[in-house]
C-alpha cells in the first residue's frame, strides 16, 4: 500500500494537516508552501478541507497524548490508497519534546509512516523538494 | 533583579484577600502556580507594579500535604480562574468556589494529575439547552493549516449566543519535562514552546537565569535582544494581518503579506541562522554577532514595501467594512479576564510590560503604546499596523548604535544557581511572565504565563453575540497561539 500511494499522486497531491503539538514552526513553513515565492499548487499539492478528499495527512509535533484519539479518526476517515507524512523532527521522533506525561515520540508510534520531512522546522523549500520527490518527480 | 525577594506568606483562607489587597493597591497579576515545598505543595501568586523597576513580587500561601481544598481567589480576582483550574489540573488541589469546576488542561479523566493523585472532573463542553439553540462543535482538526483546538458554539439562527473552547490539545508537559533539567538542556525546549513567539520566551529564561546568576548583560547583547524581539513583532504582526485579509477573502493582500513574511523570515536567516530566531538568545552568553548595518540595509526596504501594504489593506473599504464592529471587548471585561497586548490596547487599556516594567534595552526609547478604544477586530488590527511601524523605529534606532556599544563576555557565577526568579517580556501577543525555580544548577520548577493563556477566555467572550461566520475573522484578530497556551 505504502508503493501504491505515491503511484497514485504523480499528478496531484491533496493534503489534510494535522496539528499534534507542533510549535507552530512546522505549520507556518507549510503555510509558506502555498505563498508566491514556493507556490506548491503549480506542483499540484494543495490543501483540502477534509480527510476524504486527501491523498495524505501531514502530521506535525510529537503526537501529544490528547491528540492521539484526533489522530486516529483523521486517519480512519480518509479513503484507500491513503498516505502520512511525518512533518519536521517532532513528528518523527519527538525531538526536545519527546518525553513527559503529555507528550509522544512521534506519528510513527501510532501510524506507518510513508514520508519524512526532517527539519526544525523544515524550511518552504525542503517541504515542497520532499513533496515533489514523493511524487516521482 | 527579578530574583524573588518581596515574597509575603498568606493562609489558604486569606489568599483572595491578599490578592485583592494587591489588585487594588493597583498591582497587576502576573501569573499564578504551584510547586511541591517540603512535604506539601505551596502557591504562588505573581504580581508586579506598572511603572515600578521593582521586580515582580510574590504571594505564598503554603499549603500542607492532608488538605486538599482551598478557597478560590476568583471572587476576589477574576483573571485567575485558568490559573486555578491548571493547578487544580496538574497538582489535584480543589479551589472551593470556583466557578467553574471542569478541568482545563487534561480533559481525559483518564489521565491523573501529573503531581498528585487525586481526581478530578472530567471536560465537558458547555453548551445552551434552551430550545431552537443548535450546537455546533468545529475541531481540534481544521480545514486549514492552523493548529488544534476545539469550538462549541451555541448558536440560534446565525448568531452565536455562547462560545466554549477546549484546549491543550497540544499539551506537551513541557514545564514537567524541563523539572531536574539544567538551564542549557532547558534552553532547546524553552525556545520551542512556540515558534511565533519564542523570541519572547528566550529573552524571558534569560532574564530569569540570569537574575539568578546576578550578572547583568553588557550592553550591546541587551540591544540585540530589543532587536531580536522586535523582529518577532514585526514578522508576527505581519502575519496576523495578512491572516485578517484572508479572513476578509482578500486573496491579492494576502498573497502580498505572506510575501513579505517570506522575505522577513529569509532575512533573519541569513542574519542570524535561523528563519524563527531558534537559538539567537542564550542566558549568561554574549549576543551573536552579525552586520548591523546589512540587516538594516535588507529591512529597510522590506519595511517601506510593508507600509505601503498595510496602507493598501487599511485603505480597503471592504476590509474596513469586514471588521468594523466585529467581535467587540470592554475595557471592563479585557480588565476582569486579565487580557494582555494589542487585544487590551484595542480596548483602550495602555499596558505595554516594555514600558510597564522595563526591562533590557528598553528604557528610554520606547514611546506611549500604540491604543485604540473602539475593542473590534479593526482596533485589533489598527494597533498593530502602528506597532509595526514602532518596531521597525525602534530596530533601526538600536542596529545604528549597536556597533559602538560595549560587548564582553559575562563572568558567569561559578556556584550553582540557587533560588526562584521571573522573566518577562512583551511578546508579539502581550505580557508574557516566566518563573523559574532551581536547586544546585537544577531546574525543580519551571511555570510559563504567556500571553495566549490570559487571552484565550477573551476570544469567547468576544464571540458571543457575533454571527458563526465571523468566528474566523474574530479568531484572526487575536491571532493566538496554541502552542504558547497549551505548552
Amino acid at each position: 500500500m505504502d508503493d501504491h500511494i505515491r503511484s497514485t499522486v504523480r499528478r496531484s497531491l491533496q493534503l489534510r494537516h494535522v496539528d499534534c503539538g507542533s510549535c507552530n514552526g512546522c505549520e507556518s513553513e507549510l503555510a509558506l508552501v502555498f505563498s508566491p515565492r514556493y507556490d506548491g499548487q503549480r506542483h499540484g499539492i494543495d490543501m483540502v478541507a477534509s480527510p476524504r478528499h486527501a491523498d495524505a495527512i501531514t502530521v506535525s509535533g510529537p503526537v501529544t497524548v490528547q491528540m492521539q484519539a484526533a489522530l486516529a479518526r483523521t486517519y480512519d476517515a480518509m479513503g484507500q490508497p491513503r498516505g502520512v507524512i511525518a512533518l519536521g523532527d517532532c513528528a518523527i521522533d519527538g525531538h526536545v519534546h519527546a518525553s513527559g506525561y503529555a507528550s509522544g515520540t512521534g506519528v510513527q508510534s501510532q501510524l506507518p509512516v510513508d514520508l519524512k520531512i526532517p527539519g526544525c522546522p523544515p524550511p518552504p523549500d525542503a517541504i515542497l523538494r520532499a513533496l515533489t520527490s514523493f511524487m516521482g518527480r | 533583579m527579578t530574583r524573588l525577594t518581596r515574597v509575603r506568606d498568606a493562609s489558604p483562607s486569606r489568599r483572595p484577600q491578599a490578592l485583592r489587597a494587591l489588585a487594588a493597591q493597583g498591582d497587576a497579576y502576573a501569573m499564578g502556580l504551584c510547586q511541591r515545598s517540603g512535604r506539601g505543595i505551596e502557591l504562588v501568586d505573581l504580581f508586579y507594579r506598572p511603572g515600578s523597576p521593582l521586580a515582580p513580587h510574590a504571594v505564598r500561601t503554603a499549603v500542607p500535604p492532608e488538605c486538599t481544598e482551598v478557597p478560590s481567589a476568583v471572587a476576589a480576582l477574576p483573571r485567575v480562574h485558568w490559573d486555578e483550574r491548571e493547578i487544580r489540573d496538574l497538582f489535584g488541589l480543589s479551589f472551593a468556589g470556583h466557578p467553574d469546576d471542569r478541568r482545563l488542561l487534561l480533559p481525559d479523566p483518564r489521565r491523573t494529575a501529573i503531581f498528585s493523585p487525586r481526581p478530578v472532573p472530567p471536560w465537558h463542553p458547555r453548551v445552551l439547552k434552551q430550545r431552537d439553540a443548535v450546537h455546533v462543535p468545529v475541531g481540534p482538526v481544521h480545514a486549514g493549516i492552523i493548529e488544534s483546538g476545539q469550538f462549541h458554539f451555541s448558536i440560534m439562527g446565525e448568531t452565536v449566543l455562547q462560545m466554549d473552547a477546549r484546549l491543550f490539545w497540544n499539551h506537551r508537559g513541557i514545564e514537567a519535562a524541563l523539572e531536574g533539567l539544567g538551564v542549557d538542556e532547558a534552553v532547546t525546549r524553552v525556545e520551542r514552546i512556540c515558534a511565533s513567539c519564542t523570541v519572547s520566551h528566550q529573552a524571558a529564561l534569560a532574564m530569569a537565569v540570569e537574575s539568578l546568576a546576578g550578572l547583568r548583560p553588557p550592553a550591546r547583547t541587551e540591544a540585540v535582544r530589543l532587536v531580536l524581539l522586535e523582529l518577532e513583532r514585526l514578522a508576527s504582526h505581519l502575519n496576523d494581518l495578512a491572516q485578517l485579509a484572508a479572513g476578509a477573502a482578500l486573496q491579492v493582500l494576502l498573497m502580498q503579506g505572506m510575501a513579505l513574511r517570506e522575505r522577513l523570515l529569509a532575512v533573519q536567516h541569513r542574519h542570524f541562522g535561523h528563519r524563527y530566531l531558534f537559538g539567537t538568545i542564550r542566558p549568561a552568553v554574549p549576543a551573536p554577532t552579525f552586520d548591523a548595518a546589512g540587516l538594516a540595509a535588507d529591512l529597510g526596504p522590506l519595511l517601506e514595501e510593508a507600509a505601503a501594504w498595510m496602507e493598501r489593506l487599511f485603505a480597503h473599504q471592504g476590509f474596513r467594512d469586514r471588521l468594523t464592529g466585529v467581535g467587540r471587548l470592554s475595557p471592563e471585561q479585557v480588565t476582569a479576564l486579565g487580557g494582555v497586548g494589542p487585544a487590551a490596547r484595542a480596548t483602550g487599556i495602555a499596558a505595554d510590560l516594555r514600558r510597564d516594567l522595563p526591562y533590557g534595552f528598553y528604557p528610554g526609547l520606547v514611546s506611549e503604546p500604540a491604543v485604540r478604544t473602539a475593542g473590534d477586530a479593526m482596533a485589533r488590527a489598527e494597533v498593530r499596523q502602528l506597532e509595526v511601524l514602532e518596531s521597525w523605529r525602534l530596530v533601526r534606532e538600536v542596529l545604528a548604535e549597536l556597533d559602538s556599544l560595549p560587548d564582553r563576555a559575562s563572568a558567569v557565577d561559578a556556584e550553582p544557581l540557587d533560588g526562584a526568579a521571573t522573566g518577562y517580556s512583551e511578546s508579539p501577543r502581550g505580557a508574557s511572565f516566566h518563573y523559574v525555580r532551581m536547586r544546585a544548577g537544577r531546574i525543580t520548577r519551571y511555570h510559563v504565563r504567556s500571553a495566549s493563556f490570559a487571552n484565550w477566555p477573551l476570544v469567547m467572550v468576544a464571540s458571543a453575540d457575533n454571527p458563526i461566520g465571523d468566528f474566523p475573522l474574530i479568531n484572526k484578530s487575536f491571532e493566538l497561539c496554541y502552542a504558547c497556551c497549551d505548552r
